[in-house]
C-alpha cells in the first residue's frame, strides 16, 4: 500500500458513517419534501467532498478515482441526491484542473475545493440532449467579455449552485460543429442569468434540477477555460469517462440500498426467497465492473469503452434491483413511508442521465 | 360502447388528467363522469340497472378508462369485481338491496384480496381477524368484500360493512402511484358476522378472477398510453439529425412494446372470456394479471428511455405511467407466491 492510501479507507468509512447516522434517518423525509439537503451539503463540504478530485496542491484531497466511486458509492446507499449534489460539481472542477490555465487553476480550484463555489455543468439543451453538437448557446466576444446567450436545460444544482462550467458556439458557423464550441466557467453574479424554473421530477428529488437561460450575460474572457476558442468539445467529451463511472458507482449504491431493504424484509419472511440470491448477485457484478473501470482510469488508461459498460450495466442492475426489491414487499412497496418505492424512482436516472443506454 | 367509453375519456379525462395527478386531487368529478356512462354497472344485470355486458366487454372498458387514468381503471375494476360476484354470489335481498347503488357509482364496494385474514366459526356467528394492506378505494367504501381463510384452510368470500364493530380503515397512504385512489391499510379484529354476510361458495374465487382482470386491463390501458406517448415523441424529437424514430434502437423497441401490449391484452380478454363462460374458470385471469402488471412496467420503463431526460420530468405523462405501473406490479399476494400457486394447478393436472 502507498503511504497516503491508509488515509483512504478512514475517509470513505467516514462517509459511511455519516450516512448512517446523519442521512438515512432525514432522507426520506427531504426527498419527499423535495427540500434541498442544506445540513448534509455542509457536512460534505466540511469533510472536503466537494474537492475530493482536486489534487491538494489546489487545496482539494487529491483522491482516486476508485476512492471517489466508494465515496458517491456510500452516499447513494443513503441518498442519490446527494451525490448529485458533489458530481456535476467534480465535473467542473475537473473540466479547469485538466483543461484550465494555470491562472485558471490556481484561482478557481481551492474555490471549488472548499465548497465556496458550487455548482455542475450547463450542457444539454432543450433539443440537445445526449446529441452535444447540436447545442445552440451563443458566446459572441464583446471586449474583455463573452456575452452568452441560449437556454441550459436539466442543470443540477442550476438554482443553489453559483458557478458552472458551460458549452457554448464562439463560432456557430465552424464545420464540422464541435471546432466552434468553447468551454467557460461562469459565475452567478452579473444580469442577464435568470433560472426560468426549477424542474419536478420522477424521483432524484432534492437537489434541484433547474432550466437557465442566459440573455447577453456577460463571461469574463478570462473564465475562457485554457485560454483559446474551439475546444469545448474536446473539454467536456474528455469528462465522460469519470462521469460514467459516477454514474456507475451511484447505482451500486442504489442497488446495495436495494439489496439491504430485501434483506430486511427477507428476515420477516418464513424462508429466504430466492430473489434475494438475484439481487446480491447483480449488485457484486455492479460494483466489481465499476471498480474495475475506475483502477483503469486510475491507471491512466483509456477506459471510455469500461466506463461504458460499468454504466450500462449497473445503471441495468441497480433498475432491477430496485423493481425486484419492491415485488418482495408486495403492495407495502407502493408506500411512500417505505424505501422501495424511492429507489424505485431513482433508479432510472442512471438508465437515461449522462449518456442514454439507448445510445 | 366501448369507443363511446374512449370518446369520452379522450375528451373529459385526458386533457385534465395531469393536473388532478400532479396536484393531488380527489379524482370524483372524473368518476362522475363514468358514472354518467353508467360504467359502473357494467356487470350488473338491468333488472338492477346495469348494463349487463360480458366481462370481456368490461375488460375492454376498463382498458379504456385506463388508456386516461389508470387510477380510474383502478377503480372502476374494483367496483365492477364486487358488483360481479354479488350479482353471482350474493342472495336475491342482497342483490337487490346493493347492486342498484353499486351500479349508479354511490356505493363504493372494495374487495380485500389478501391472503392475511382468517374467519372461524364461533357458534352460529362467524368471526374474522386479520389486516389487508393498500385496499384500494377503502377510505370511500361503504362495503368491503373479504376474501378469508378458513381453519380447514378453504376460502370464502364475507361481505363487511365498513361501519362493522371491530374493522377499522387506516388514513389513506401515500403511495407511488394510482394517486387519489385512496388506498389505505384495513384491519379487522375480531369482526363478527352472521351467516347472511358470507357469499356462496365461489364467490371467493370470482372476486380474486375478476379482480385480476380488471387490474390486467388496467395495466393494458396505462401500457398503451405508454407506447402511444412514446411512439408520438420519437416522431417530434430528433437527434443526430433525423427524428429518432428512424434509429434502428428505438424502432426495436417500439416493436417490443407493442408486442407485449398484444400479448397482455390477448391474455387478459381470454380469461374474461373463459369467466363469461365459468366462474370458476380462473387460471388464466391470473396469468393476465402477472403478464399484464410487467408488461406496463416494462412498456412504461422503454417509454421512458425514448423520452430521455424529459421522461424523468413531471413534465411528461410517462413519469406518471412509470409510478402508476408500480402499483399494478404488486398484487395482492407476493407474486412468487402467485407464481407457486399458478403452478400447482399444474402440479395438481389441471388444464391452465
Amino acid at each position: 500500500m502507498s503511504p497516503g492510501s491508509s488515509r483512504v479507507p478512514s475517509l470513505v468509512d467516514a462517509v459511511r458513517e455519516f450516512v448512517e447516522r446523519d442521512v438515512r434517518p432525514t432522507a426520506s423525509a427531504l426527498e419527499h419534501a423535495d427540500r434541498y439537503p442544506r445540513d448534509l451539503v455542509e457536512r460534505m463540504a466540511r469533510m472536503g467532498l466537494f474537492g475530493a478530485l482536486v489534487p491538494a496542491q489546489y487545496g482539494g484531497l487529491g483522491l482516486d478515482v476508485t476512492t471517489y466511486a466508494r465515496i458517491i458509492e456510500e452516499l447513494c446507499r443513503g441518498f442519490m441526491s446527494l451525490a448529485g449534489v458533489i458530481n456535476s460539481h467534480t465535473m467542473a472542477a475537473l473540466i479547469v484542473y485538466h483543461h484550465g490555465t494555470e491562472e485558471q487553476r490556481l484561482r478557481l480550484l481551492p474555490r471549488f475545493a472548499s465548497g465556496q463555489a458550487r455548482g455542475g455543468l450547463c450542457l444539454t439543451e432543450p433539443h440537445a440532449g445526449s446529441d452535444v453538437q447540436a447545442i445552440r448557446t451563443v458566446a459572441r466576444r464583446d471586449g474583455d467579455h463573452y456575452l452568452l446567450s441560449g437556454s441550459k436545460m436539466f442543470v443540477t444544482n442550476g438554482r443553489e449552485g453559483n458557478t458552472f462550467a458551460l458549452l457554448a458556439l464562439t463560432e456557430p458557423d465552424a464545420r464540422p460543429r464541435h471546432r466552434g464550441m468553447s468551454c467557460f466557467i461562469v459565475e452567478k453574479g452579473a444580469p442577464g442569468l435568470e433560472v426560468v424554473k426549477s424542474i419536478a421530477k420522477l424521483g432524484y428529488k432534492g437537489v434541484d434540477t433547474a432550466e437557465l437561460v442566459f440573455d447577453g450575460f456577460p463571461c469574463p474572457a478570462a473564465n475562457l477555460v485554457g485560454g483559446v476558442e474551439g475546444r469545448g468539445f474536446k473539454h467536456v467529451m474528455s469528462g465522460l469517462e469519470t462521469g460514467r463511472i459516477n454514474i456507475a458507482a451511484r447505482a451500486v449504491g442504489v442497488a446495495q440500498a436495494g439489496l439491504d431493504e430485501a434483506v430486511r424484509v427477507a428476515r420477516a419472511l418464513p424462508e429466504p426467497p430466492a430473489a434475494l440470491a438475484d439481487i446480491a448477485m447483480r449488485v457484486e457484478s455492479a460494483r466489481l465492473v465499476t471498480y474495475w473501470a475506475a483502477a483503469m482510469k486510475d491507471r491512466g488508461d483509456r477506459c471510455d469503452l469500461e466506463a461504458g459498460m460499468a454504466k450500462l450495466h449497473a445503471s441495468e442492475a441497480a433498475q432491477e434491483v430496485a423493481v425486484e426489491t419492491m415485488r418482495l414487499e408486495g403492495a407495502r412497496g407502493q408506500l411512500a413511508s417505505g424505501l422501495a418505492e424511492r429507489l424505485y424512482r431513482d433508479a432510472p436516472l442512471m438508465i437515461i442521465g449522462e449518456g442514454t443506454n439507448e445510445i | 360502447m366501448v369507443l363511446a367509453v374512449r370518446q369520452a375519456v379522450e375528451k373529459d379525462v385526458a386533457p385534465v388528467i395531469h393536473d388532478y395527478d400532479a396536484g393531488r386531487r380527489d379524482p370524483e368529478p372524473l368518476v362522475a363522469r363514468l358514472a354518467e356512462l353508467g360504467l359502473f354497472g357494467a356487470l350488473a344485470g338491468p333488472e338492477h340497472g346495469g348494463l349487463g355486458l360480458s366481462l370481456a366487454t368490461a375488460a375492454m372498458i376498463v382498458e379504456e378508462v385506463a388508456r386516461g387514468s389508470a387510477t380510474l381503471g383502478g377503480w372502476l375494476a374494483a367496483q365492477l369485481a364486487a358488483s360481479l360476484a354479488i350479482a353471482r354470489h350474493a342472495p336475491r335481498d342482497v342483490r337487490e338491496r346493493l347492486l342498484p347503488p353499486m351500479t349508479r357509482g354511490e356505493r363504493w364496494t372494495a374487495p380485500i384480496i389478501g391472503p392475511s385474514i382468517g374467519a372461524r366459526q364461533a357458534g352460529k356467528d362467524w368471526v374474522l381477524t386479520g389486516s389487508a394492506p393498500v385496499v384500494a378505494n377503502a377510505g370511500r367504501a361503504k362495503l368491503f368484500l373479504v376474501n378469508t381463510a378458513l381453519e380447514d384452510g378453504r376460502s370464502r368470500c364475507f361481505a363487511v360493512e365498513a361501519e362493522r364493530a371491530g374493522l377499522t380503515v387506516g388514513l389513506a397512504s401515500d403511495t407511488v402511484g394510482l394517486r387519489g385512489l385512496g388506498a389505505a391499510d384495513v384491519v379487522l379484529v375480531g369482526v363478527r358476522l352472521g351467516t347472511t354476510a358470507i357469499l356462496r361458495e365461489g364467490a371467493e374465487t370470482l372476486l380474486e378472477a375478476v379482480s385480476s382482470v380488471g387490474t390486467a386491463a388496467t395495466a393494458v390501458g396505462l401500457a398503451q398510453a405508454a407506447f402511444e406517448a412514446a411512439l408520438r415523441y420519437s416522431q417530434q424529437r430528433s437527434t443526430f439529425g433525423q427524428p429518432i424514430c428512424q434509429h434502428q434502437a428505438i424502432q426495436l423497441k417500439l416493436a417490443d412494446m407493442a408486442t407485449r401490449i398484444t400479448v397482455a391484452r390477448l391474455l387478459t380478454a381470454r380469461a374474461a372470456a373463459r369467466l363469461d363462460v365459468d366462474s370458476r374458470d380462473d387460471a388464466g385471469a391470473t396469468m393476465a394479471r402477472l403478464a399484464a402488471g410487467e408488461t406496463a412496467y416494462a412498456v412504461s420503463l422503454e417509454a421512458m428511455r425514448i423520452h430521455g431526460g424529459y421522461g424523468y420530468t413531471s413534465e411528461f405523462p410517462v413519469e406518471r405511467y412509470y409510478r402508476d405501473a408500480a402499483a399494478l406490479l404488486l398484487g395482492p399476494r407476493d407474486p412468487a407466491a402467485e407464481r407457486r400457486r399458478l403452478a400447482a394447478r399444474w402440479l395438481t393436472s389441471q388444464a391452465p
